[in-house]
């Protein structure tokens, strides 16, 4: 059972089973801000979480184990940027099922036209994943590659083999999104 | 049934190779890698596979085979390597 938590309706020490794994230096050399983060920060920043409606942030369970964490940041009224990170013992099946029902629910629910992924331009597997579920990239450096993914593409990328196959399969799993 | 096994796991990677445009993919052996070190099948790509894979099975074996499971995530030596590593673990699920 897989199942997304609010950052904000965490605690405290599944806040710091979330820190675990986003301080794992494989996930922080890959992150935009490639620090550690300390619990006190962390909790600071979740409770700024609170008053900010333009960010989503939310844990993934996967029977009841912490595993990761997925996050819609708006933009503007129609983009919007997201990002994922995963445990890396976390099983193939949860990150892609969990990926595709965000990216859905990003625009069929929150109202997002464009998707935009900022990623490091080292990650090449980040990059790969993307590619997969359609992203284009628009904007290079040696540092990121900014990928953006709108509506049609994406409903277009359903219609495909590799991206159907998974959401078919994922209507036996449903994923239980705990809050907003 | 190995090789009934086999003929599903291929189908399922030449069909995969065609939609990634896989030149490898589309000569399928035993010893095909498919995911992890050297493994030519990207997260999305392998459990859109696993999906392919078990529908055909439960079409040619009446079965219903879960192989995307916590004991696949847990062995030591992932059942998805190879064709031939995958083909014994759906062996071994069909003979459970």
């Amino acid at each position: 059972m897989i199942h997304l938590k609010n950052y904000t309706d965490l605690t405290a020490q599944e806040h710091q089973d979330l820190l675990n794994i986003r301080n794992l230096t494989t996930i922080r050399n890959a992150s935009t801000n490639i620090e550690e983060i300390d619990f006190t920060d962390h909790i600071r920043w979740i409770e700024s979480l609170k008053t900010c409606s333009g960010k989503i942030y939310y844990a993934v369970f996967e029977t009841n184990t912490l595993c990761g964490g997925i996050h819609l940041i708006q933009n503007n009224d129609e983009t919007a940027t997201w990002g994922i990170f995963f445990d890396p013992n976390t099983s193939v099946w949860v990150i892609a099922s969990v990926t595709l029902y965000f990216i859905d629910r990003c625009f069929n629910h929150l109202g997002v036209t464009t998707l935009q992924s900022h990623i490091r331009t080292n990650n090449i597997p980040a990059i790969a994943f993307n590619r997969q579920l359609g992203f284009k990239p628009f904007c290079e450096s040696d540092d990121f590659t900014l990928m953006q993914l709108d509506e049609m593409l994406w409903s277009a990328q359903k219609e495909k083999k590799i991206l159907k196959n998974i959401l078919q399969y994922a209507t036996h799993y449903p994923i239980n999104l705990e809050s907003l | 049934m190995k090789e009934h096994i086999f003929e599903i796991i291929s189908s399922a990677v030449r069909d995969m190779g065609e939609e990634l445009e896989n030149e490898t993919l589309q000569h399928v052996s035993e010893e095909t890698k498919l995911f992890g070190n050297g493994g030519a099948l990207d997260s999305l790509a392998l459990v859109s596979l696993i999906a392919d894979v078990e529908e055909k099975i439960y079409d040619t074996f009446e079965r219903a085979i879960v192989l995307a499971d916590e004991r696949a995530m847990s062995q030591r030596t992932s059942p998805f390597r190879d064709v031939g590593s995958l083909c014994n673990y759906v062996e071994k699920l069909l003979n459970d």
